[in-house]
């Protein structure tokens, strides 16, 4: 069975929970744990009326789905419509060799040795902008601070001549809305505003890239390879819009968590180490990737429930990082927590690829921050709507200094 | 069986240590992988073909 007959069998296969939820208003988008709660307890699987695929909720499903690229491939696209399915020159959307293939050629400046020249650089960056913070007396967390440091530095590391940083932001936006289903009403306009990116990238890449910078490694050992100009241009869009809103997310999300448990602050001003569990915690609860999907290779069965070869599978890492089958108290943070097993990052062949990166950026933001922060104070904040990201869109902040010693 | 580690590739994605933690580890940093056994016993084949078949950047690699 294709992926549109899985559609279009709207009525729901007997004997597995059914819901009409839109997992896509804005309502659910912003506050979605109500409903992952209801989704988790009905089972281990349940069907979405509203897409016609099944979904798994619970952490144990999530994660075998996700280990078994096999028998749920990500080959058949991972989002919600066939437009941004049928992207295939991405490591997200291939499997096998060909995926390695791509994800060491795209992964080569994102490895422990650039990485460690990059070190000194993100510390610089991370002091002088707090530097810079001291002078305010109102903050917003979200444009002030967490989008910073990923903006100025991904964009200039990538090295694409003539982006401005608010248009790689806009690029990151739309590239995560344009996933979603096409009755969402973010999708249309930002499957349009992609389509504008990729006339500029046709037009600029490789021709306007900066020597050295990430892109012009990609199209080089791309090409060493044996790929075709046009299929790492492609691979390019790798870099472009993932590597921003999700960091993004991730600290704003990190502050806004620290200034409502300063017990939690305190701890790691008074240790570092906990930078390395705190960091995946904060990833676990604010879960920057909420879903993708899957699509069965062949009949198979999640936890004792048919899944018809051809059926699409939503994963939701969001939910499945909430479940208090697999976390204690999972809705609380706790900075001490074992840092292994959630799926903020994804799991298997198709784990975040930048996640190294993202993770330096917030140890060392996070740490320069812990020499000069003594209380977040947070005021107003809200989320932003976005089909598969879940970010604020703007959070008050404001920021006790610690007494210089 | 005789394991490899490409330690130039690896991420830390630790999925190698979900699957096989007794061949596997990550350091303190949590950022690449330390072999706890490079030769391991035969009865662990599955796990660490289990742990190779997770590998995001495909960095293990396995001999005999
Ligand atoms: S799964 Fe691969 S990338 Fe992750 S720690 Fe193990 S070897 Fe390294």
């Amino acid at each position: 069975m294709t992926q549109d007959a899985a559609v279009e069998q709207q009525r729901p296969p007997a004997g597995i929970p059914s819901f009409d939820d839109d997992l896509h208003v804005d309502a659910v988008l912003v506050d979605p744990f109500p409903t992952y709660a209801k989704l988790r307890d009905a089972g281990p699987v349940v069907w979405l009326e509203k897409y016609g695929y099944y979904a798994c909720a619970r952490y144990d499903e999530v994660s075998s789905v996700l280990s078994d690229w096999e028998t749920f491939t990500s080959r058949e696209g991972v989002g919600f419509n066939q437009f941004f399915n049928g992207i295939t020159e991405t490591s997200l959307q291939t499997e096998g060799d060909h995926h390695d293939e791509i994800r060491q050629v795209e992964g080569c400046p994102i490895k422990k040795g650039p990485l460690e020249e990059l070190k000194p650089r993100l510390k610089d960056f991370a002091e002088n902008l707090v530097e810079s913070l001291k002078g305010k007396d109102h903050l917003d967390g979200v444009a002030d601070v967490a989008m910073a440091m990923p903006i100025e530095i991904v964009t200039d590391l990538v090295g694409v001549e003539g982006v401005t940083q608010e248009q790689m932001f806009k690029w990151g936006v739309a590239g995560f809305d344009s996933i979603g289903p096409l009755h969402a009403p973010r999708t249309q306009p930002a499957l349009e505003t992609m389509m504008g990116y990729m006339e500029f990238a046709d037009e600029n890449f490789p021709s306007n890239v900066r020597e050295g910078g990430w892109a012009d490694q990609l199209f080089k050992n791309g090409a060493a390879v044996g790929w075709p100009e046009d299929f790492a241009r492609g691979v390019m869009n790798d870099y472009i819009y993932p590597s921003v809103d999700s960091t993004i997310s991730a600290i704003g999300i990190g502050l806004l968590l620290f200034a409502q448990h300063p017990d939690q602050w305190d701890r790691l001003r008074a240790d570092r180490s906990l930078l390395t569990s705190a960091i995946p915690e904060i990833v676990r609860l604010a879960s920057p990737l909420q879903f993708f999907t899957r699509v069965a290779t062949k009949d198979t069965e999640i936890a004792g429930v048919a899944i018809p070869e051809g059926s699409r599978v939503v994963v939701m890492y969001g939910s499945a990082n909430r479940d208090d089958r697999k976390f204690e108290n999972p809705d609380s943070f706790d900075i001490t927590r074992d840092p292994a097993g959630h799926l903020g990052w994804g799991r298997g062949k198709h784990a975040c690829l930048g996640k190294p990166l993202a993770r330096l950026e917030m140890i060392t933001l996070f740490n320069v921050l812990a020499d000069n922060v003594e209380r977040f104070h947070a005021g107003k904040y809200r989320f932003q709507p976005n089909n598969i990201i879940r970010s604020l869109g703007e959070l008050e902040l404001s920021i006790t200094w610690a007494q210089e010693n | 069986m005789k394991i490899q580690i490409e330690y130039g590739m690896c991420d830390g994605h630790g999925e190698c240590v979900i699957a096989a933690p007794e061949v596997f580890d990550l350091n303190d940093d949590g950022d690449e992988v330390i072999l706890l056994d490079d030769s391991p016993a035969e009865s662990l084949r599955d796990k660490v073909n289990a742990a190779i078949k997770l590998c995001p950047v495909a960095a293990i690699r396995v001999e005999g």
